[in-house]
């Protein structure tokens, strides 16, 4: 008897001839059932080695089998004739992907380095938490399914999915500090703590409240690298098996943890647990989570059609390559295994032109009023969609067009490229998710939270879309077309810049797709016409983000006569702020300073102009000065004065002295290993190491008699007020007067004045004219 | 990271450089006019960029010339300013 199932695809991973699923129904039942499946990859040789492909067949490890087909190749948009390898067993798919490798160059393997579970979805089509009848048969087997949800749905409804969440009682440190667990569980709206006697017993009380509620998810603090591992290993000495997974007969999914280099900086990912049948999401481990919640996460897993625990761990890069993928699928397009298209040959002077980013202006110092900012609405992407850059199209063969300023590439007029064709959807859904964000703001808190974590998630798809055209791991990357998009968007902003120039408007600063523009009497009206004309010549949105009372652009650290690009701060007209690159949005400053420095800006909120904010300078500085007396007195609270900072490299790596190595030192003696890109936290004790042989103490270490370095701090500090203050001539000295606490050597090299009044100037040359006279 | 390409923060900052051991030889106050003269090439650093001239010194040198340029307008308006000024004075006595 066939059962039809109407609800949501929950979960899905190999099994040994196929795959295994779960569906949640309407009314929130749990079915798992099964479907036959048969991975398969493709070899692109000739005949001679088509027959030889088929004979080693015999040996491979795996059973296997072969089919002659044909697919298309991105590039040329030619169709080949391929090799189809069927393996018949998705557990060890990988296995006989590695044995093919072994006979054959990597270019001539194609889709062979997907997850099974990813090759079933594209096959068919569905995604997890689609929404559909799904029929299943007596034996468990699904034989069939009617999809009533799109990917491309901005409206859905979701399964009611229950949540448990597992994490350490002593929050004050991370677990990976501590070496006994205190667990608690929360679920309904109740927390529980296991505090039973012996393992058994905490574990069985765990497998209690597991069975009992049977959560969908389970959010874990730490789970990945510290908490999963450890209950597990403790079940297995004290063998009581636990229900962690909901499929009893499944083992979890472990993966390593590594460190690598991104971005110039060194970063640390730990490794992964999951589960079967449920989801086992860590909260620390998912940028997903941290950014836009489960919302965000349920967002992307319907767009991607990567496994929920999957994409919660993935980078944001790993969705994207999963749309293209799936793009490929359905278009019968090969999939290379690596990257394997070379950038071409162009003369240097071409190089130097193309190898670009975006434009950034220098803003001209200090505080100014009146000042409206302009936003392109998701540029890149944008661009990418409208002048179909993508890497099969840039300087395809049949075309000649020209059509990239600056660089003359051209643009393939036949066929919508791969990029385009999958980011199209996504831009669109994110503008509407943005709309009825706005329309929600300050009427529905809960609907707002919503499309706002939703956009949020597709929003950092679509910033790291454009890097991925450039990216040396990305399938489907390729530099010209990473060059033409930037070459687009200079020729954007410099038209915008031009038309805005022509209504008289003042440039004040501009960064590669928002522009701060002034004009004396301005209205919002008038914002809103230029917008519209800008939109209309460039063909990409773009909107006014708002009109500043006043914005600061504050001078440069290194060079106080030089302002910085990226960084600003300034009130809205409309009541908010606006905070970027400055103390109190940097990671790196203690919360002590950051609180300060958010103290000023509110007490500055009211003022309208420059001139009042002028007035209330001594005010600001009464502000500061409390705060720095209480640091100074030595009763600034500790735990405000955190650091935290990623580490570069190991404990027995750093040959120098500083403070990440004491500190990281310090936690390898008591038996922490930090691995390079991961987080430490800790407070300074002596900066100068004179006074006391450790420079700083990891917050794990800490003690309240350590105290703190009350120079370090009021020095953090100082400059922090300097950022705000120093256009109105409070410069780091003048500010060490002020407070009274010049330390007996100086700090910083003396400031230089930086533009000498125009009269001296005007004096010194009447002088020279007389000289010469 | 991965650029073929120098930024032009990057540039001007090797040209400073490779005038180093000319600063060294100038007197103090020199130095410091010599050093608020490149700045103004930093200020012009998103035209400089696009432009992207296979021999950057020359688009910074231009920098530099329209800086000083702007100045002498300038100086030039607060002279005229200040004569008004005297005539006007001159006028009233």
């Amino acid at each position: 008897m066939t059962q039809t199932i109407n609800g949501w695809l929950f979960d899905i991973y190999p099994a040994p001839s196929g795959v295994t699923l779960w569906f949640i129904d309407t009314n929130g039942n749990k079915h798992c059932c099964f479907r036959t499946f048969t991975p398969s990859f493709f070899l692109h040789v000739d005949a001679n080695d088509a027959r030889r492909a088929e004979v080693l067949g015999q040996r491979c490890p795996v059973p296997v089998t072969f089919q002659k087909t044909s697919r298309q190749e991105l590039f040329s948009g030619e169709w080949r004739d391929v090799v189809q390898v069927f393996v018949h067993n998705p557990m060890r798919f990988r296995q006989a992907v590695i044995y093919y490798e072994r006979f054959f160059p990597h270019f001539a393997l194609y889709n062979s380095d997907i997850r099974v579970e990813q090759l079933f979805l594209y096959e068919t089509q569905l995604f997890p938490l689609g929404y559909g009848d799904y029929l299943v048969d007596e034996k468990g087997e699904l034989t069939g399914w009617t999809l009533r949800d799109s990917r491309d749905a901005v409206e859905y409804t979701l399964p009611p999915l229950s949540m448990m969440m597992i994490r350490n009682a002593n929050d004050f440190v991370p677990p990976k500090y501590q070496r006994f667990l205190q667990l608690e569980v929360m679920y309904d709206g109740m927390t529980y703590a296991l505090e039973q006697e012996t393992p058994v017993e905490m574990l069985e009380a765990l497998n209690g409240h597991i069975y009992r509620y049977d959560p969908d998810i389970i959010l874990t603090e730490y789970g990945d690298p510290v908490l999963m591992p450890k209950i597990t290993q403790m079940a297995h000495r004290y063998n009581v098996p636990l229900l962690f997974n909901r499929d009893l007969r499944a083992t979890y999914k472990v993966s390593r943890e590594s460190s690598f280099f991104q971005y110039g900086k060194v970063v640390h990912k730990d490794g992964a647990f999951e589960l079967r049948g449920r989801w086992h999401v860590d909260a620390n481990n998912s940028f997903t989570i941290i950014e836009s919640d489960l919302e965000g996460l349920y967002e992307l897993i319907r767009v991607t059609q990567l496994c929920p625990q999957h994409q919660a761990r993935a980078s944001i890069g790993t969705g994207l390559s999963s749309l293209q993928l799936s793009w490929a699928y359905r278009n019968k397009v090969l999939i290379p295994s690596k990257k394997r298209e070379p950038e071409e040959f162009k003369p240097a002077s071409l190089l130097l032109l193309a190898d670009r980013g975006g434009l950034i202006y220098m803003p001209p110092l200090g505080y100014h009023e009146e000042v409206a900012e302009l936003d392109f609405a998701s540029m890149y992407p944008s661009i990418m969609v409208t002048q179909n850059v993508s890497p099969e199209t840039v300087n395809c063969r049949c075309c000649h067009n020209s059509a990239v300023p600056e660089l003359g590439y051209t643009i393939c007029e036949r066929r919508e490229g791969i990029i385009p064709a999958t980011l199209r959807s996504i831009v669109e859904k994110r503008a509407y998710y943005k709309q009825r964000k706005k329309e929600f703001k300050g009427k529905n808190p809960l609907l707002y939270n919503m499309y706002d974590r939703r956009q949020n998630s597709l929003k950092w798809m679509l910033v790291s879309c454009f890097g991925y055209l450039g990216y040396k791991n990305a399938r489907f990357g390729r530099i010209e077309a990473h060059e033409s998009v930037n070459a687009f968007s200079r020729d954007a902003i410099l038209t915008a810049k031009e038309i805005a120039e022509e209504r008289g408007y003042e440039l004040l600063h501009a960064i590669i797709d928002c522009m701060w523009l002034k004009k004396e009497g301005a209205t919002e009206q008038d914002y809103l016409d230029l917008c519209r004309e800008i939109a209309e010549r460039v063909n990409i949105q773009i909107s006014l983000e708002g009109i500043y009372d006043w914005i600061l652009f504050p001078s440069s650290k290194m060079d106080a006569g030089m302002p910085t690009g990226t960084r600003y701060v300034g009130w809205y007209h409309h009541g908010d702020i606006k905070i970027r690159g400055i103390e109190s949005r940097r990671r790196d400053t203690p919360k002590f300073i950051k609180n300060m420095q958010a103290a000023m800006l509110d007490h500055m909120s009211a003022a309208r102009r420059t001139s009042e904010l002028e007035a209330i300078v001594p005010e600001l500085l009464d502000v500061a000065r409390e705060h720095v007396m209480v640091l100074r007195s030595g009763k600034a609270n500790p735990m405000e004065l955190v650091l935290r900072r990623h580490i570069t490299k190991e404990a027995e790596e750093y040959s120098n002295n500083s403070i990440s190595a004491t500190v990281t030192q310090m936690l390898e003696e008591c038996g922490v290993h930090l691995a390079a890109g991961e987080l430490i936290e800790f407070i300074i004790i002596d900066a100068t190491g004179k006074k006391q042989p450790d420079k700083a103490k990891p917050l794990s270490l800490y003690a309240f008699e350590d105290g703190y370095d009350i120079e370090k701090y009021t020095e953090l500090a100082l400059k922090a007020v300097e950022t705000l203050l120093s256009p109105f001539g409070y410069s780091y000295e003048r500010l060490q007067e002020e407070f009274d606490c010049t330390p007996k050597k100086k700090r910083r090299i003396q400031l230089k004045k930086v533009e000498p009044s125009e009269l001296t100037l005007f004096h010194e040359l009447q002088n020279t004219g007389t000289e010469r006279a | 990271m991965g650029r073929t390409v120098p930024t032009f923060t990057n540039i001007i900052d090797a040209e400073l450089a490779s005038w180093g051991k000319y600063r060294r030889g100038l007197r103090k106050k020199d130095q410091e006019t010599f050093d608020e003269m490149f700045r103004a090439a930093k200020q012009h650093l998103a035209e400089n960029f696009y432009a992207m001239r296979t021999i950057p010194f020359e688009s910074i040198i231009v920098s530099l010339v329209l800086e000083q340029h702007k100045r002498i307008k300038q100086l030039e308006q607060r002279v005229a300013e200040l004569k008004n000024d005297a005539n006007d004075q001159r006028m009233a006595l």
